[in-house]
């Protein structure tokens, strides 16, 4: 019955001279043998192959297309006919080996090399179990037996024990560690060493390999000692070896034994001998930095809860808004789809809405460097180099580098890629987002990065201009309304005198961030988490100040928020001035409008976010607020309302409390974001819009809906059809 | 950029794309997002507004495509404990198969899938895919996966049945996917002739076990299909037939359609010939009736861009039976080279071998034929005048009608969008 066989051990062990070795008695004996190499350095199988160091199965990869792939190419024959075939890997510092591996081991199978059709396949694996990828031989569709090569030394030992770890992570019920080969280095106490670490993990040494000059000998030869040196007593202890082989594949009683691993502290003190384990000390830092170097995180990463979207999108959300910069995908198709799409469709749908074609070309400046299988194994750093070249040449002159999983995964050095391309085109900035997909967090703690990312483009302060500009922070991101509410707060602000500087981001050139500085004043779009981390961000590199309220919506919000910025460029009497002018209107249309809601009363559910305007509203409305519940979000977590205290505001707030709220208080109007409402919620309820508009008439605007909605039937009969009669 | 699903997107879509499966995505919930809103608006099942059953862990109020969340310690660590926990959550559904398919992040990390389906007691009913396509083209993908899921499956040889053949190559990613299933259902009915399967849109486990029974496996769509016809035919030596017009694209090429699957089949073309001719002289009064005195559309010019299967027979279709100028044509990578081939000899015996392979951003077409995002852009850009969508989005709008692209009622809506869309144009 045919076996797989690996054997594994710490690196430089002599395990590939070993397998060979023991490769030439098997097949000696009569055995057909296949021979895997699985560590990068692929000189598994040189022994065999007389000093030839074949091409290996990734480069093979590399080299060939698929539909031309042909399994005796990569298939060497060596002594005693042996089948021998490398894994190989990516160059050091780039791509991923362990990936490798696994596409090895596919590609094996898709040429119909399989171990059906040997007597033995025995799979040469890199020391250390170090990644899932050199673990699959121990997988169990593949190794039937294990043998673990150790010598004295600590670290070998170490390293024998860690592969037990992989050996009994994979083992399911069955016996698979055939057993120790002691190879021998001639430390001190090194016969006891690995006597005690056997006994420990009651395992048999199965072999007990000298040190010997006749491996250097064979090696100077390019050979094995079966081929070399047959007649020696080191050849007969393989020989012996493949004899205990020959056991295990006969499915022998007793030659197959359980993985039972040591925990660090017992391998320590069996190995060593050492029964005075020193306590860990906590290092002391005297001069610990706080404040701005520290990283800006997002609540979800914060708490450690599953993260939605992935930072990856959620910085090309924010980069795609610059204007005259490219940016540039690192990663598979896939994942430049999912965001591509929703931009596209947002900048679409805004169009149709608005007449507003901010968004028009934003395909042009997106690319992707569409990484497949082999640049996750051999690295994506040319791919991405090529790509960068190529949007140079298509006229760009910044370009983001946000980057996906894969590329973070198998570490491709962004910076290097960036600074070598800078050099070749020195008029050309590369800024590297590095969020690695969502290796580090959420789509929130994405679009934080991004901030930061573009932060870097902002030019020295060199003094206050005293200029009447203003730079806008953080507009609500994906808002088909987006360049509506910008109208409207560009009219207010230059009923000021006031202009616009720079939109941080939000359908901006790479010119306006350069001169974020230019500003007297920022205005951010929200008070959350996201403001306060780019308060952080920037604060190394402008002291242009925060206005300390958000973009108004409302009548009440408006008027507050045009006094404070007024008050900051010496223009009250212009705000009041325009205040005056807006209130006339709108308290005639409230006027109209409060005699259908005066009474009412008004249920809220929503997630953490203001709805002060709400409040304001409603009580122009001359509404009654019983409650509002505030819903989980992955996104924000503060919340603060002027109104607390006025009316009971629930935190954790559940669909299944909404419904129970809704039976009990009987609100004349449920005002809600997600999740939806459920069939049975009798209730007339309106949505609280994502962007609820800008300036002294959008909670106008908002009343007017909610008359409609007041007006209408609680329960759409669609609602009702949803599941069959039956 | 290549704004086109990849073949991991195919992969998990034609999972999702058999009635009573599920795929289970061991990734990011950001890779999930895309697939999952996909496969739930174009083939709803579950109850959106009944979100109770799935607002466990895993599914975070979405049905679809469950999701090992995975994060930062997990791609270091391995995603062994999610595994664990999921796979018997996401049994107890009662799905009649699963899947797990590895995101790209995670084909990195190298978990055996394979054991935690057999630890958990699942691999009588799910499979594992460690790796996919990733950007390679959609149709790839959903091709191996659907071969995939029928090797996995183990079919039975049963008794083969002449009247009884499959559907191979149609998925949800295309427009009007049910539609395209009912109207070669139809049509292939006339000739006598009943779909057991169409494997990857539609079918359940139950009908794809039966597929077997088939005679004959009718290849719609080739670039969906090649591997999937092949371990047909290899395992069960059913032959399968491709017309050599395209995919039933147009009067012409359902036609042709026709006759290719009668012949193979041994069947009567009369019947569904007939059924055209009808449509054909339908067309034919509203035409007539309807076309401008400057004679559009003839002469308004289109781009299209998609599968060679079916940009093929629609840029034949258009020029000829319309008088349309194709200025920009171009296929997908992948498949279908004979396609390719008739493709480039059509456009070169009509003097336009200069539209093959173009921008269409560059040749400002009065339409523009293709992927939905790609027309969208075009017309934010003023690129195009109107954009039909060939294929799927997660924001495509919403479909009330079922309507079809291909056959003689595919036709028939291809040429109302063109009449509609021709009376918006200024000059008309």
């Amino acid at each position: 019955m045919p076996i797989k066989i690996a054997v594994y051990g710490k690196g430089g062990i002599g395990k590939s001279t070993i397998s060979a070795n023991l490769s030439a008695a098997l097949a000696e004996g009569g055995h057909s043998v296949l021979q895997i190499g699985c560590d990068p350095k692929h000189d598994s199988t040189r022994l065999l192959l007389g000093g030839k160091i074949p091409r290996t199965v990734l480069q093979y990869i590399r080299e060939t297309l698929p539909e031309e792939r042909r399994p005796e190419e990569i298939v060497y024959r060596g002594f005693g006919n042996v089948a021998c075939t490398e894994a190989g890997g990516p160059e050091p510092g780039v791509g991923c080996a362990g990936r490798g591996i696994i596409t090895t081991f596919e590609l094996l199978e898709d040429l119909g090399i399989s171990p059906d059709l040997f007597d033995i396949t025995l799979y040469d694996v890199l020391g250390d179990v170090v990644c899932g990828g050199f673990a699959v031989p121990i997988r169990g569709e593949y190794a039937d037996a294990v043998y673990i090569i150790t010598s004295g030394e600590y670290l070998s030992l170490y390293a024998a024990n860690n592969i037990l770890r992989g050996v009994k992570n994979f083992t399911a019920a069955r016996n698979r560690v055939a057993g120790i080969v002691f190879n021998a280095r001639n430390v001190p106490d090194e016969e006891e060493r690995v006597n005690r670490f056997a006994g420990a993990v009651r395992l048999p040494i199965v072999a007990r390999i000298p040190r010997s000059a006749a491996f250097g000998r064979a090696e100077k030869e390019s050979c094995t000692l079966i081929e070399r040196y047959p007649d020696t007593g080191e050849a007969g202890l393989f020989r012996s070896l493949a004899g205990h082989a020959k056991r295990v594949m006969a499915q022998e009683a007793g030659t197959l034994h359980p993985a039972l691993p040591l925990d660090d502290d017992d391998l320590e003190r069996i190995v060593l001998s050492r029964n005075d384990p020193r306590p860990a000390n906590k290092f002391v830092f005297t001069d610990r930095k706080t404040g701005a170097d520290r990283k800006c995180i997002s609540p979800s990463v914060k708490k450690k809860r599953p993260l939605f979207g992935c930072a990856f999108g959620g910085a090309v959300s924010v980069t795609a808004l610059v204007t005259d910069a490219a940016t540039v995908m690192h990663c598979p198709r896939s994942c430049s789809l999912m965001i591509d799409e929703k931009l596209v469709t947002t900048a679409y749908h805004a169009a149709l809405r608005t007449g507003h074609a901010a968004g028009a070309g934003i395909s042009d400046r997106l690319v992707n460097t569409d990484m497949t299988d082999e640049d996750f194994i051999f690295g994506g750093e040319k791919r991405l180099t090529a790509t960068l070249e190529s949007e140079i040449e298509n006229g760009y002159r910044t370009l983001f580098v946000v980057t996906a999983c894969p590329p973070g995964l198998i570490g491709d050095d962004i910076d290097r890629v960036a600074t070598a391309v800078v050099a070749r085109h020195p008029d050309v900035r590369i800024v590297p987002v590095k969020v690695d997909g969502n290796l580090v967090g959420d789509g929130l703690q994405g679009r934080m990065d991004a901030y930061k990312a573009a932060a870097s483009l902002i030019a020295p302060a060199t003094s206050r201009t005293g200029k009447k500009l203003v730079n806008i922070i953080a507009e609500r991101w994906g808002s088909a309304h987006a360049e509506n509410e910008f109208a409207i707060l560009r009219d207010l602000l230059g009923r000021l005198g006031i202009m616009v500087n720079c939109r941080f981001l939000g359908s901006t050139d790479t010119g306006s961030i350069v001169r974020f500085n230019d500003a007297s004043l920022n205005l951010p779009a929200e008070m959350d988490e996201t403001m306060d981390a780019i308060k952080t961000m920037v604060a190394p590199v402008s002291d242009v100040p925060f206005l300390d309220l958000p973009l108004p919506t409302g009548f009440a919000q408006t008027k507050e928020w045009l006094m404070a910025v007024a008050e900051k460029f010496g223009e009250e009497e212009k705000a009041r001035q325009v205040i005056a002018a807006e209130e006339g209107k709108y308290r005639q249309r409230i006027g109209e409008l409060r005699p259908h809601f005066e009474g009412r009363t008004l249920l809220i559910s929503t997630y953490p976010r203001s709805f002060d305007w709400i409040c304001d509203l409603a009580g122009d409305l001359g509404m009654e607020i019983k409650k509002a519940g505030i819903t989980y979000s992955p996104f924000a977590e503060d919340f603060a309302s002027r109104y607390a205290g006025r009316f009971a505001i629930e935190k954790d707030y559940t669909v299944q409390k909404r419904s129970e709220d809704i039976r009990a208080m009987k609100p004349d109007l449920l005002l809600f974001t997600y999740p939806a409402l459920r069939s049975d919620d009798q209730v007339k309820s309106a949505p609280i819009p994502y962007s609820p508009g800008t300036g002294f008439c959008a909670g106008i605007v908002q009343a007017e809906r909610w008359l409609l909605r007041i007006r209408h039937s609680c329960t759409e009969g669609w609602k009702a059809d949803g599941e069959d009669p039956a | 950029m290549i704004p086109d699903p990849d073949g991991f997107i195919g992969t998990l879509l034609a999972i999702e794309g058999i009635t009573d499966a599920r795929a289970v995505l061991n990734g990011p919930n950001g890779c999930r997002g895309y697939p999952a809103y996909f496969s739930d608006r174009h083939f709803p099942r579950e109850d959106s507004l009944d979100r109770s059953t799935f607002l466990e862990l895993f599914y975070f109020g979405q049905p679809r495509i469950p999701c090992t969340y995975l994060d930062c310690d997990d791609y270091v660590m391995g995603a062994t404990e999610k595994l664990r926990e999921i796979l018997p959550l996401v049994a107890a559904k009662g799905d009649a198969f699963l899947a797990v398919v590895n995101s790209p992040g995670a084909s990195l990390i190298g978990d055996d899938l394979g054991r935690f389906l057999t630890g958990a007691g699942l691999d009588h009913c799910c499979m594992a895919f460690p790796t996919a396509a990733y950007s390679r083209p959609f149709a790839e993908g959903f091709d191996e996966a659907v071969a995939a899921v029928l090797a996995w499956l183990k079919l039975n040889r049963l008794p083969r049945a002449k009247d009884r053949v499959n559907l191979l190559g149609l998925s949800m990613y295309q427009k009007h996917w049910q539609g395209n299933i009912a109207e070669l259902t139809r049509l292939l009915d006339l000739l006598g002739l009943f779909v057991v399967a169409v494997p990857g849109a539609g079918s359940s486990v139950a009908e794809i076990r039966e597929s077997t029974t088939a005679a004959c496996n009718i290849v719609v769509f080739p670039e969906y299909a090649t591997k999937t016809a092949a371990f047909y035919g290899q395992e069960f030596g059913i032959p399968s037939v491709v017309s050599p017009d395209g995919a039933p694209v147009g009067f012409a090429a359902t036609e042709s359609w026709i006759r290719a699957v009668a012949g193979a089949t041994g069947r009567d073309p009369a019947p569904a010939l007939a059924e055209i001719r009808k449509q054909r002289t339908h067309a034919y009064h509203q035409i007539a009736r309807h076309h401008h005195e400057a004679g559009y559309p003839k002469g308004a010019t289109f781009a299209v861009s998609g599968d060679a299967s079916f940009v093929l027979p629609l840029t034949v279709w258009l020029h000829d039976y319309l008088g349309m100028v194709p200025v920009a044509v171009s296929c997908r990578d992948g498949g279908a080279m004979d396609a390719v081939g008739r493709l480039k000899e059509f456009l070169s015996e009509n003097n336009l071998s200069d539209a093959y392979g173009k921008d269409p951003a560059g040749t400002r077409p009065d339409i523009f034929f293709g992927n939905e995002l790609t027309g969208m852009d075009l017309y934010l850009a003023g690129r195009c005048r109107y954009s039909v969508g060939l294929f799927n989005r997660v924001t495509s709008e919403p479909e009330f009608v079922q309507k079809a692209l291909l056959g003689g009622t595919g036709a028939l809506v291809i040429l109302e969008t063109i009449f509609h869309a021709v009376r918006r144009f200024p000059e008309v």
